[in-house]
């Protein structure tokens, strides 16, 4: 375990060496982070200025659902999206999987962890403030035994986020070249942003179980305004369990089809 | 002008050896249709409305359906001067007898020209799976639809290629580019009609040329404008085309001079 987060700590020295020589970017990028949450609050203005309550959620449980979504969304971005997005792209295809594979470490969290985007969490501040903003403009009152709760279903939301991020890359192994496995994760996670109860049964049924996107955020944030449910905290952990187990399972049967050939 | 157009044929066929790389964008793609569907339709349901700002449910729908389809004709994914640029291959282009901004041009209509061929059988799954929410437009406005989603093209790709042309001046512009794309949206249209909009936000983007790229079109096809708007819709785009050309040209030109050919 000690020897991650020593190579975290490097990876991360090395992307902030690197993000400091392109400043322009890092401020477009930010900026464009920013801008996401703004348009996204114009929407909601738009939503519910026609309707009280969305699937019984009001605006500022929605916006605080949506706040919370691009927290865990954001955060693996900074962590691990950058390093998906190049296997999925670059590492496959060319033949550099060889070097992940060959340290005495497992190759895809080495993956997942080779290309950090610092600026990234700079967006996870403005997506707490909005999260505080949303809580305290809404009047919304929380237990402590809710809030302990939700935290620990967040960070278990977080790591089957991750889960299903690799579970979407992973075909790289099979198809060598495909850039648009790259933001398939980021593409399905607009659905994290809405109350469960927006989608028909039968789609939330899927979004629940076989690709649990909506558990990560709506199962917390559902657990936090209401009572403390201990069926979602099982749900949580069964669905880690399963997911953590089928991610590693595919990851090493991909592991197994790769030839190292370059192209 | 024969060049350009083997150069598209080549390109299309180029594009069209990785389907499976479009096929999953298009599917990922699709999950924006269906969340706002699922949106509006609760919002419809749940408060018994039966019109919006003169938008029933089915022509909010369609409305989603349609710019779910013009969506893949959003060239930005699809021009490369600025990387070109950026990486030194522009001089491939260049040097050759050719123009290197038509080239371009004509890669990115090939790439469109591949999306909008493999988005049809997803728009008919669509229009399966939605059928009672969808609704057709008339023969005339097809017509006039798209024409006015052709005109939308070429002024969605004259107003980004002036971004493009920027990167001669200022280096890579990709992040400056993904930002404008995504702030456009909102006054095109892209992300709901523009009717729901506020009043003052409304008037605003009724003076900026994006409408033109979603809204305008949609409205097309749900028959909310009358023939004269439509007409007097493409003489504007017209203006914004040569506009946004002659501006791009000037930064194009200037940045000719610059240009070092050494990449990045």
């Amino acid at each position: 375990m000690k020897k991650y987060f020593k190579i975290t700590w490097i990876l991360f020295k090395n992307a902030y060496i690197r993000d400091k020589k392109i400043p322009g970017q890092i401020f477009s990028k930010t900026l464009f982070n920013i801008s996401e949450i703004a348009v996204t609050i114009i929407f909601f203005d738009v939503i519910f200025s026609n309707t009280r309550t969305l699937a019984g959620w009001n605006f500022y449980q929605v916006l605080f659902l949506y706040a919370f979504a691009k927290i865990i969304i954001s955060i693996n971005n900074g962590w691990a999206r950058g390093g998906l997005n190049t296997f999925a792209s670059e590492y496959i295809r060319r033949g550099d999987f060889d070097f992940y594979l060959t340290k005495p470490v497992n190759p895809m969290i080495l993956v997942s962890l080779s290309k950090p985007r610092i600026y990234q969490f700079i967006a996870v501040i403005f997506e707490i403030g909005l999260a505080v903003y949303a809580i305290v403009a809404g009047h919304i009152s929380i237990g402590l035994t809710n809030l302990i709760w939700f935290l620990i279903l967040a960070i278990l939301g977080m790591i089957l986020y991750y889960f299903l991020s690799v579970l979407t890359v992973v075909p790289a192994f099979w198809f060598i070249k495909i850039w648009s496995l790259q933001d398939l994760i980021g593409r399905l996670s607009q659905v994290m942003r809405y109350p469960a109860g927006v989608f028909p049964s039968f789609i939330r049924v899927i979004l629940m179980s076989v690709f649990p996107i909506i558990a990560i955020s709506y199962l917390p944030t559902n657990l936090l305004f209401n009572q403390v449910k201990i069926e979602y905290i099982i749900y949580i952990v069964i669905l880690i369990i399963i997911f953590g187990t089928l991610t590693n399972f595919i990851w090493k049967l991909g592991q197994r089809h790769y030839s190292s050939a370059s192209s | 002008m024969l060049k350009y157009l083997i150069y598209y044929k080549v390109a299309f066929k180029d594009i069209l050896a990785y389907k499976a790389d479009f096929i999953i964008y298009i599917i990922a793609n699709m999950v924006f249709f269906f969340v706002y569907f699922a949106i509006w339709k609760n919002i419809y349901t749940s408060t018994s409305t039966i019109e919006i700002h003169n938008y029933t449910l089915i022509n909010t729908v369609t409305y989603y359906f349609v710019t779910s389809f013009i969506f893949r004709l959003d060239p930005t994914g699809a021009m490369f001067l600025n990387e070109t640029v950026w990486m030194g291959t522009f001089t491939n282009d260049l040097i050759k007898p050719w123009s290197a901004v038509l080239i371009d041009i004509s890669y990115t209509l090939a790439e469109l020209s591949v999306r909008v061929l493999l988005y049809l059988p997803f728009c008919l799954f669509i229009f399966i799976v939605a059928f009672n929410y969808l609704s057709l437009p008339s023969l005339g406005n097809l017509v006039y639809f798209l024409i006015t989603v052709i005109l939308g093209i070429f002024l969605n790709i004259a107003f980004y290629e002036i971004f493009h042309a920027l990167c001669f001046h200022f280096g890579d512009q990709e992040a400056n580019i993904s930002l404008l794309n995504y702030l456009v949206a909102l006054p095109a249209g892209g992300l709901f009609p523009l009717a729901f909009l506020p009043e003052t936000l409304h008037k605003i983007t009724n003076v900026l040329p994006f409408r033109f790229l979603f809204d305008t079109p949609a409205n097309i096809y749900l028959g909310k404008l009358t023939t004269s708007e439509i007409v007097s819709s493409w003489g504007q785009m017209i203006l914004w085309i040569v506009l946004f050309f002659l501006i791009f040209y000037f930064i194009y030109r200037s940045g000719l001079k610059k240009y070092t050919g050494t990449g990045r």
